[in-house]
C-alpha cells in the first residue's frame, strides 16, 4: 500500500498576478501521495497550503497559473489541463473537495436531496428512483438520522456540522479516488470537529479513500493523519509520518510551531512564539525564505536555499541545521520534551 | 540526495555554517502593498474602455450644449422664422446648412431648440438627482440606524409611497403654474423615496458589523457613526444612485412633458420638443423632428447608465485585484 | 488576601427578538463574579450566549432580568451620562475579528483615538497625539502608522491596533471576545503574549472569552462554562480541567484536539446529552460543591459531583 503512489507533485511553481505584480506562492514543491493514506498539510496563512491543493484539481484563481513543474495522476500530468472541459473528468469523479464554509457548497434553494441526487445521477448510472436511494444512504452513512425526512429539507434548516457532512456527502456520492478537505473544522464547535473527524476516518476506510487533509491545527493533525507535511512560505519544510513530525521535530519552523502551542505552554510564563512576519513572496528569496525569523539561523541560510535532508527513510526536513557542518542547536525546552517521547532512531 | 550535497560541499565554505546572529527580533515594516481605495477604482474604471468612452461622450456633451449659444452663427430657439421671399413661416424645413436640423411644423430652428432642450432637462435632472440623493441619503441613514425613528419613518415611506406620482404631479401642475421650478418641485417631494429605501437597506446591514460596535463601546454619538462609519462604506453605492438618478429624472420630466404635464411650450425641454416630433411622426419627410431629439435623449440616458454600472463596478472593492 | 470583587452579574437575562412569540433567550439567568486582577474565562460553543454576556456587561445590549454591578454601582440599564462617560473609560473591549473590527476608511489615528474624542479625555490635540503615540508603543507598534489605513497591516498587527484602541481609554476591566481566534497560530502566541505582559504592567482585569479551551488553561484563573445561556460550571481553571464534574464540560474537554498523536488516536469523545439530567422533581440549583468550584445540578448529582471531587 505504502509503493502506490496515486498523485505526484514535481517541482512546481505556482505564480499570481497581483495588480501587476508577480507573487510566487508554490516555490518548487515536489510530493509524493500515496494511496489510502491521510496526509495532513500545516501551514499559515501565506504557507500555500490552499493553493497547493487547490491546483489539483483546477481551482486556482484566475490570476493564477501553473509556472513550471508536474502533477501526475494516475500516470497523466493535470498541471497541463487548460480547459474546463478536461478539469471536469477530474474534479468530483476523481479527487473531490470539502471546503471550510458549507454554504460555499451548497444551494440555498435547493433542497439537499436534490443536491445530492443530482451528483449521484451525474457521476452513475443510476436513475431517479435509484438516485434517491443511493442518495439517502449516502445521507445516512454520514451520519444524518431520519435521513429520508431530511433529503426534502433545505439548507439552512440544518445546523453547520450537518451541512458540512452534508457536503462530505455530496463529495463522495461520486466515489472519488482522493478526497481533499480544506479546513473542513475549522469553523465548527469543538465537539461537532470531533465528531466529523471520525466521519472521515470511517469513511476513509469504507470506501477506500486517500484524504489529504488542510489544517493550522496540529490537534487536529495528531487527531487524523497518517503523515504530516509542514508547509512554510510556499515550500514544504519538513514531511513525515505523523509520529516523527511531533515527537521527532527537525525544522526549526515546525519546533516554533509546535512551542507555540498553548497546552505546551507553562502557565504564568510566556508563550513560545516567532518574531517578525510571514515573508514577502513577491521578491525572490535568497536562501532559506524562513532564516530571518529564526533565531537559529546559519549565514548558508541566507545564502543558499537548503537541500531536503533525510533523517529517516519516511522523514526529511530543509533545514541546513541537519547538514554534518552544521553546529549542535538545542531545540525548545518544550520540543526536548517532545523529543523525549519518540520511540524511533535519532 | 546525500550524494549531491557531498558534490556542493567542496564548494561551500566552512565558514556559512556558523551562525548568522540575528537577533531574530526585526519588527521589519510590513511591505507596503501600497493600495489606495480610488487609486484602484480609478484604474478599475479606466479598464472598461465603454465606459471610459461613454463619460468622455457625456463630458463633451454637457460641455457642447453650455458653449452653444456662444457659437457664432447660432439662432434663437424661439425665433420663428420668416422667409424672405414669400413672408411665410420656415415651417418644416429639411435640415440644411442653414438650419442644421431643420426647422419644426412653426418654423424655429430645430438645432437651437434642442441644444437648449437639452440644456433644459440636463439642468432638472442634475438638481433634482441631486435633491434625491441628499434627502434620500440622510432619511435613510436615520431611518436605517436611529431606532427610535424607525418606525415613523416607516410610516411616512409607505403613505408616501403608496400614493401613485403620476397623481401628485398632476395635482401639484393643476395648483401651480407650470414652470421649470413646479416641476422640479413636483419630482422632488416623492423621488427621494427610492434613494432612502436603499440606503437605509445598506445601513441595516453593516450597522451591526464588529466596526461599528467598537465605536458605540467607545462611546461615538450617533452621528459621528454615520458620517464616519456607515457613509464613507456607502460612497461607490450612493455614487451609482446619484449616476442612476439623473437620467431617471430627465426621463420622468420628458414623460410627464409628454402627456402634457411638464413644462409650457415656450420653454424648450427635450420632451416637448420630442412630443412635436410625434406628433408629424407618420410623415416620413417630417420624421427628422422626432428622429434628432430623441437620439440625442438616447444617447445621454445610455451614457449616464453605462458611466453609473462602471463606476459601481469598479468601487466595489471585491473587484479591486 | 481577598481580592475585591470588580464586577458582579447577578441573574442577568438577555433576549432577543420584538414578537412576544419569537424571543429568543440568549442568556438565562447567570450570575458570576470578577476579581480585581484576575484572569476570568468564559468558555462555551456557538450560541451558547458568552459574546452576548460580553455585550450585555459594556453595554451593548439591554438586560431584560437581573442586574450588573461594577464596584458595587449598578451600571445596567438606565444610567447617568456622566457614570456612561465613567464606564466608558473603565470597562472597554477587545473583538475577534481584525478585518471587520476596524473602520476600514478612517486612519489609524483617529481609530485609536476615537474614545478619547468621545469622552473628551485630552488636554489639547498635542496631548491626544502624544496618547494615541504612547498607546501604539505599548502594543508594539510604530508610531508612524497612525497616519496608515488598516489594510495595509497584518491581522495580528490589526489586532494590535484594536488593542490599543481599547487601552488607550485606561480601563480597569478589558473583555475580550475570543481575541486570537481569527489569527495564525503564530501570531496568536505573540498577541496572547502581549496581553499578558500589559496585564502585569497595568494591573489589568480580563474577562476572556472564547471557545478555544487551550488558550482558555493557559490564560485564565478562573474559567465558567456556558451553555445555552446557562452557566453550567464554574471553577479555578486547573480544577476545572483536572476534575470537570458537569457531563457537558466532560464532553466540551474530550472533544478538544490534543497536538499528541498517540493520545488523541487513542481518544474516546464523551458526547452531552442533556436528556441525562432528570429536573423534573429534582431541581437544579446553581450550588458550590468544592470551595470555589460551582456547578449546576440536583440534589442526587450533587451528591455525585463531591463523590468525584474529594476521591
Amino acid at each position: 500500500m505504502k509503493d502506490d503512489v496515486i498523485l505526484s507533485v514535481k517541482d512546481l511553481v505556482i505564480k499570481f498576478n497581483l495588480r501587476g505584480r508577480i507573487l510566487t506562492a508554490i516555490r518548487e514543491v515536489s510530493l509524493d501521495i500515496f494511496r489510502g493514506e491521510s496526509l495532513a498539510i500545516v501551514g499559515e496563512s501565506g504557507s500555500g497550503k490552499s493553493v497547493l491543493v487547490k491546483s489539483f484539481i483546477g481551482l486556482l484563481d484566475e490570476n493564477g497559473w501553473i509556472d513550471s513543474g508536474k502533477i501526475i495522476y494516475k500516470g497523466t500530468d493535470i498541471s497541463q489541463y487548460k480547459s474546463e472541459q478536461d478539469w471536469l473528468k477530474i474534479r468530483g469523479r476523481e479527487i473531490a473537495m470539502v471546503f471550510q464554509e458549507p454554504m460555499t457548497s451548497l444551494n440555498p434553494l435547493k433542497t439537499i436531496g436534490s443536491q445530492i441526487k443530482e451528483t449521484v445521477i451525474l457521476h452513475s448510472r443510476l436513475r431517479s428512483k435509484a438516485a434517491k436511494r443511493k442518495s439517502i444512504e449516502l445521507l445516512e452513512d454520514v451520519g444524518i438520522s431520519q435521513a429520508e425526512k431530511r433529503f426534502t429539507q433545505y439548507p439552512h434548516e440544518f445546523s453547520g456540522g450537518m451541512r458540512q457532512r452534508v457536503v462530505i456527502a455530496i463529495a463522495i456520492a461520486c466515489n472519488p479516488s482522493i478526497l481533499i478537505c480544506d479546513e473542513p473544522t475549522t469553523a465548527l464547535d469543538v465537539t461537532i470537529q470531533a465528531q466529523i473527524l471520525d466521519l472521515l476516518k470511517y469513511l476513509k476506510v469504507k470506501y477506500n479513500l486517500t484524504i489529504i487533509f488542510i489544517t493550522h491545527d496540529l490537534g487536529v493533525v495528531a487527531n487524523i493523519a497518517d503523515r504530516v507535511a509542514v508547509m512554510y512560505a510556499g515550500d514544504i519544510v519538513e514531511i513525515g509520518k505523523s509520529e516523527e513530525i511531533f515527537y521527532n521535530s527537525q525544522h526549526p519552523y515546525t519546533w516554533a510551531l509546535l512551542s507555540s502551542l498553548p497546552q505546551f505552554a507553562e502557565k504564568g510564563k510566556f508563550l513560545y512564539s516567532i518574531d517578525g512576519m510571514p515573508t514577502n513572496l513577491f521578491n525572490d528569496i535568497e536562501g532559506d525564505a524562513f532564516a530571518p525569523r529564526n533565531k537559529n539561523a546559519l549565514k548558508i541560510d541566507y545564502v543558499i536555499r537548503p537541500p531536503y535532508f533525510s533523517i529517516s527513510p519516511t522523514h526529511k526536513a530543509r533545514t541546513w541545521l541537519l547538514d554534518k557542518r552544521a553546529p549542535k542547536v538545542h531545540p525548545p525546552n518544550s520540543i526536548k520534551e517532545l523529543h523525549k517521547n519518540w520511540r524511533g532512531n535519532h | 540526495m546525500n550524494s549531491k550535497i557531498e558534490k556542493l560541499s567542496s564548494n561551500i565554505n566552512k565558514e556559512l555554517f556558523e551562525f548568522a546572529n540575528n537577533k531574530g527580533k526585526q519588527e521589519k515594516l510590513y511591505e507596503h502593498l501600497y493600495y489606495s481605495y480610488w487609486t484602484s477604482t480609478t484604474y478599475a474604471f479606466t479598464k472598461n474602455k465603454i465606459a471610459l468612452f461613454s463619460l468622455c461622450f457625456l463630458i463633451s456633451l454637457m460641455t457642447f450644449t453650455i458653449i452653444q449659444p456662444y457659437l457664432p452663427n447660432q439662432k434663437s430657439p424661439t425665433q420663428i422664422f420668416i422667409d424672405q421671399y414669400t413672408g411665410m413661416q420656415l415651417r418644416n424645413h429639411k435640415p440644411d446648412s442653414e438650419f442644421y436640423f431643420g426647422t419644426n411644423s412653426i418654423g424655429q430652428d430645430l438645432w437651437a431648440r434642442i441644444w437648449s432642450g437639452t440644456r433644459t432637462s440636463l439642468l432638472i435632472g442634475l438638481l433634482v438627482g441631486l435633491w434625491q440623493s441628499s434627502v434620500g441619503i440622510i432619511v435613510g441613514a436615520l431611518w436605517g440606524y436611529v431606532k427610535a425613528l424607525e418606525k415613523i419613518i416607516t410610516v411616512i415611506y409607505n403613505i408616501l409611497d403608496n400614493i401613485p406620482n403620476t397623481i401628485i404631479l398632476v395635482l401639484l401642475t393643476y395648483i401651480m403654474d407650470p414652470s421649470i421650478s413646479t416641476l422640479i418641485f413636483a419630482m422632488c417631494i416623492s423621488g427621494w423615496l427610492p434613494m432612502a429605501r436603499f440606503v437605509r437597506n445598506q445601513i441595516v446591514i453593516i450597522r451591526d458589523r464588529e466596526y461599528n460596535l467598537a465605536s458605540r463601546t467607545l462611546g461615538t454619538p450617533t452621528h459621528r457613526i454615520i458620517t464616519r462609519n456607515l457613509l464613507p462604506y456607502l460612497v461607490s453605492v450612493i455614487m451609482l444612485r446619484l449616476a442612476l438618478a439623473i437620467p431617471g429624472a430627465i426621463g420622468s420630466e420628458v414623460f410627464l412633458t409628454y402627456i402634457g404635464l411638464g413644462l409650457p411650450i415656450d420653454i424648450p425641454s427635450l420632451g416637448n420638443i420630442i412630443n412635436e416630433g410625434r406628433i408629424v411622426m407618420m410623415v416620413e419627410s417630417l420624421r427628422y423632428q422626432l428622429i434628432f431629439p430623441a437620439t440625442i435623449l438616447s444617447l445621454i440616458t445610455i451614457s449616464f447608465y453605462i458611466v453609473g454600472n462602471a463606476f459601481a463596478d469598479a468601487a466595489d472593492p471585491k473587484n479591486h485585484v | 488576601m481577598k481580592k475585591e470583587s470588580l464586577l458582579e452579574v447577578k441573574n442577568i437575562k438577555v433576549e432577543f427578538g420584538t414578537n412576544r412569540k419569537n424571543k429568543i433567550v440568549a442568556v438565562d439567568g447567570v450570575s458570576f463574579k470578577i476579581l480585581k486582577g484576575e484572569s476570568f474565562g468564559l468558555v462555551g460553543e456557538s450560541g451558547s450566549g458568552k459574546s452576548t454576556i460580553g455585550r450585555a456587561i459594556i453595554r451593548i445590549y439591554d438586560l431584560a432580568d437581573g442586574v450588573i454591578l461594577y464596584k458595587g454601582q449598578r451600571i445596567s440599564g438606565k444610567i447617568s451620562k456622566s457614570l456612561d462617560i465613567d464606564i466608558t473609560k473603565k470597562i472597554q473591549m477587545i473583538f475577534q475579528d481584525p478585518i471587520a473590527s476596524l473602520n476600514e476608511r478612517a486612519k489609524i489615528g483617529y481609530i485609536v483615538s476615537e474614545g478619547l474624542y468621545n469622552t473628551k479625555y485630552y488636554i489639547s490635540d498635542e496631548d491626544r497625539k502624544e496618547k494615541v503615540i504612547k498607546a501604539l508603543l505599548d502594543v508594539g507598534l510604530f508610531p508612524e502608522f497612525a497616519s496608515r489605513f488598516p489594510h495595509e497591516f497584518s491581522g495580528g498587527q490589526r489586532q494590535r491596533i484594536g488593542i490599543a484602541r481599547a487601552l488607550i481609554m485606561e480601563p480597569e476591566l478589558v473583555i475580550a471576545d475570543e481575541p486570537v481566534s481569527a489569527l495564525d497560530v503564530s501570531v496568536r502566541a505573540q498577541v496572547l503574549n502581549l496581553l499578558l505582559e500589559l496585564q502585569d504592567k497595568l494591573g489589568l482585569t480580563y474577562l476572556f472569552i472564547s471557545h478555544d479551551l487551550s488558550v482558555v488553561r493557559y490564560i485564565t484563573d478562573r474559567v465558567a462554562v456556558i451553555y445555552k445561556g446557562k452557566i453550567l460550571e464554574l471553577a479555578k481553571t486547573e480544577e476545572l480541567f483536572e476534575k470537570p464534574l458537569h457531563p457537558y464540560t466532560r464532553a466540551l474537554l474530550s472533544a478538544i484536539p490534543v497536538p499528541d498523536p498517540r493520545r488523541e488516536k487513542n481518544k474516546k469523545i464523551e458526547i452531552y446529552n442533556p436528556s441525562c439530567h432528570d429536573y423534573s422533581i429534582d431541581k437544579a440549583e446553581w450550588v458550590e460543591v468544592g470551595s470555589g468550584h460551582f456547578v449546576l445540578a440536583n440534589k442526587k448529582e450533587i451528591k455525585e459531583y463531591r463523590r468525584i471531587l474529594f476521591s
